[in-house]
């Protein structure tokens, strides 16, 4: 204990005591900082409660280092200083000697700092034993996956991806070399846009070089651990850091509710116990905040860097690396991303939107963008490109005519029908709706290729705010109008749940696709389509409960969690563009689907015993494929919760 | 059920193969370790059968070539797993440093509720 006694030690117990009102003091300004930041992006909050913490990290180490009068000067404007130092006023020589009590105090202090230090340095080891032991290079496709996501987030460096058995959530580990760890077989149980969304999550945390930041952070927190502001200053850079990262995945074109619905279902697949208490990153406030978005950027930047200098003041500064990452890459500017998700955003093909994304330059956009208009032009020898002229006319039109209190006549249910069918044959309003009905329209289209004939659409402005909304869903009224040129769909079955089962999970196969239901929600598996849309309709009501299209490769999976009312449901599967699957593809989707239903039941069930097998009484064999079976096929599936 | 041992590190790296690509062969499991570190596909195979007999895998015999299966869950072995001492005490700290889409803890029930209004708002609302 003779270490105790020598003037290090006393320096460090003055640094100590000092540091309760300096710590304080800098919280109080990021508190300030904060609200006159609240209406500022994440990335600001998130700097300042960077900048704190060095600041508290920078002033604990000055006071420590800096000789006794230093100390002195200080001592007599803290009481606590003279509570401890019963010899009062003669501060210098308080500060010379160390009395017991601060004595003790560092004791307890040192001690506190070494068994935090070892757990993280635990915490660290075993985070990496992650990386190393019992994972494995991830499933080539998500691998693909990953590149895609690397280029929309314009992030140059090697990032690994593996699957491992210790990760309960997909996470990053390592700065030099960052890793992406994902569950093993997780990547499965996400439809591929929504397992983008999330590695672009991660993508952002790389970028952003979050986990050498956080090591940095939670050593300073180790080492102030005593302090409760420090401990706010910490989570409000956890809590800010996500927000980062959740604007980064928007700005790199994440959809705001589809990402919040990711990270709502990720959070159900989880395994585990739901925590007793909210934890303090909290989830809920990240999705109403996805909803909701702060009205932009609205802080300019002299209130901002005046707060910043005020917290930075008397601290180091911040390393360069700390800075938000300029736009290295010339990002897709506003009226390219413009014409992508408005101009275009209903006719452009998925594999022509992908073929965009990948684009680097403008020039390339331009050339592409003029490609993509001469590829419809039905007079190519002409000057004119009637197609073009005809689609910026309906544009302009439903924002003329459909515009309602909340959306742009182009986002609106009647303006998305109207610019991709384009104007009705016959048009019936209802303004005054029927019998004390709500307002109503009915568009009469005679004949819609690949639909069918004498399509309706209904729209109904429920609210009488006139916000009218489509009330079948085309994927409904596909099943509804019998395309010409499709074979007749098979009688919808019903399938009564075994009796001595009620709460099990049901797998059902009808021609190439394949159904799960049950506890958490419908799996549908499909081979050999191209690009496959499900619907999830409620007879009773008429409600689409979901309806979700992508672009798929032979035997991909796709797991929907819902939860479903009592009622009669109608499943429906159109997929475009199919082959005929073979033997070994037909066995690779029950064998995924197998995986799919037992990683279900594992949540639910800790013991997987035999999985009750149904095959549907009408299986249909698909007609072999020709070169013109372009035309969408509806598989559909009814069935019952009760 | 009778309980299984726990898997050893090399064991636990073949059942994160079968788990992430489902039921696959020797050949398919020593290819995708393979990637990651240097690995004899005589060591994968016998590592393998020790598996089978120690039940922590099923093989299907009915093809040529032998079709392995894990024969319990990932989230079972998760559960196992947490039994190992360094995991165990530094699960939590371990867990800090990792920058995951999600909190290290889980959402408690009251804000899963909390969730689950605010995306059933969304879909009515639009």
């Amino acid at each position: 204990m003779n270490w105790l006694h020598t003037p290090m030690a006393a320096a460090l117990g003055r640094a100590l005591l000092h540091f309760i009102w300096e710590g304080a003091l800098i919280a109080a300004l990021l508190g300030v900082v904060l609200a006159a930041l609240r209406r500022a992006p994440a990335q600001a909050r998130y700097l300042a409660a960077c900048a704190a913490m060095a600041a508290m990290a920078a002033s604990f180490a000055v006071t420590a280092l800096t000789p006794g009068a230093e100390g002195a000067r200080f001592a007599p404007v803290f009481p606590s200083a003279f509570l401890l130092a019963p010899g009062g006023g003669n501060t210098s020589a308080w500060a010379a000697t160390p009395r017991p009590l601060t004595t003790w105090a560092v004791a307890i202090w040192l001690a506190g700092v070494i068994v935090l230090l070892a757990r993280r340095a635990g915490g660290w080891l075993a985070a990496r034993r992650m990386v190393s032991r019992g994972a494995v290079a991830a499933d080539p496709r998500w691998s693909a996956l990953l590149d895609r996501a690397r280029t929309r987030a314009g992030i140059a460096r090697a990032v690994t991806l593996v699957e491992s058995a210790r990760a309960a959530t997909p996470a990053v580990i390592g700065w030099l070399r960052p890793v992406i760890l994902a569950p093993a077989g997780w990547l499965l149980c996400l439809p591929p846009e929504q397992a983008e969304t999330v590695l672009l999550h991660e993508l952002a945390h790389i970028r952003r070089h979050d986990y050498l930041v956080n090591l940095l952070a939670s050593a300073v927190e180790d080492v102030l651990f005593y302090h409760p502001a420090v401990w706010w200053v910490g989570r409000v850079i956890r809590r800010e850091r996500e927000n980062c990262c959740d604007d980064l995945v928007i700005e790199w074109g994440g959809d705001r509710r589809s990402y919040a619905r990711t990270l709502a279902s990720l959070e159900g697949l989880r395994a585990g116990e739901p925590a007793l208490a909210a934890s303090g990153g909290s989830l809920a406030d990240r999705i109403r905040r996805l909803l909701a978005p702060p009205e932009g950027p609205r802080a300019s930047a002299v209130p901002l860097l005046a707060a910043m200098a005020l917290v930075c003041a008397g601290a180091v500064a911040l390393p360069a690396w700390q800075a938000p990452a300029p736009q290295a890459r010339p990002e897709v500017s506003n009226p390219y991303e413009k014409w992508l998700n408005e101009d275009v955003a209903y006719i452009i093909e998925d594999r022509e939107r992908a073929a965009f994304k990948s684009l680097r330059t403008n020039e390339e956009r331009e050339h592409f963008i003029e490609q993509f208009w001469l590829r419809r032009d039905p007079t190519p020898g002409t000057v004119e490109n009637e197609f073009k002229e005809e689609h910026y006319r309906r544009i302009a039109y439903t924002n003329e005519h459909f515009a309602d209190p909340t959306l742009p006549g182009w986002k609106t249910d009647r303006g998305r029908i109207y610019i991709v069918y384009g104007p009705p044959d016959e048009k019936e309003s209802h303004p005054s709706g029927d019998r004390g009905g709500p307002p109503y329209e009915e568009w009469r289209y005679r004949l819609i290729q690949g639909i069918g004939k004498d399509v309706i659409v209904r729209f109904v402005d429920e609210n009488r705010d006139g916000r009218y909304r489509m009330t079948r869903d085309p994927a409904v009224l596909h099943g509804q109008v019998a395309a010409p040129h499709s074979p007749p769909a098979a009688a919808p079955a019903e399938l009564p749940l075994p009796p001595d089962q009620p709460n099990g999970d049901y797998l059902y196969q009808a021609g190439d696709a394949s159904v799960r239901i049950g506890q958490g929600g419908a799996t549908m598996i499909t081979v050999g389509a191209a690009k496959v849309t499900v619907s999830l309709t409620r007879q009773e009501t008429g409600e689409v409960v979901f309806r979700e299209s992508w672009g798929i490769r032979s035997g991909d999976g796709y797991t929907k969690l819902l939860t479903l009312p009592r009622g009669t449901y109608r499943l429906e599967a159109e997929k475009e563009g199919r082959r005929r699957p073979g033997p070994r593809q037909l066995a690779e989707m029950q064998e995924r689907l197998l995986t799919a239903l037992r990683e279900a039941r594992q949540r639910s069930v800790a013991d997987g015993q035999s999985l009750p097998f149904v095959t549907l009484p009408n299986t249909r064999q698909m007609p072999p494929a020709t070169a013109a079976s372009a035309a969408p096929e509806v598989t559909r599936l009814d069935f019952r919760v009760r | 059920m009778p309980d299984l041992p726990r898997p050893t590190d090399a064991e636990l790296e073949i059942l994160t193969v079968l788990w992430s690509r489902g039921p696959s062969t020797v050949r398919a499991v020593h290819d995708v370790i393979a990637q990651r570190r240097p690995a004899q596909y005589t060591t994968i195979l016998k590592l393998m059968q020790i598996m089978a007999e120690k039940r922590l895998v099923r093989r299907d015999e009915e093809q040529r070539a032998h079709v392995y299966e894990a024969s319990r869950p990932r989230e079972w072995t998760q559960r196992q797993l947490a039994g190992d001492l360094l995991d165990r005490a530094f699960a939590g700290s371990a867990a800090e440093l990792m920058m995951g889409a999600l909190a290290a803890r889980k959402a408690s029930k009251k804000e899963l509720a909390e969730i689950r209004r605010m995306l059933d708002q969304l879909e009515e609302g639009r």
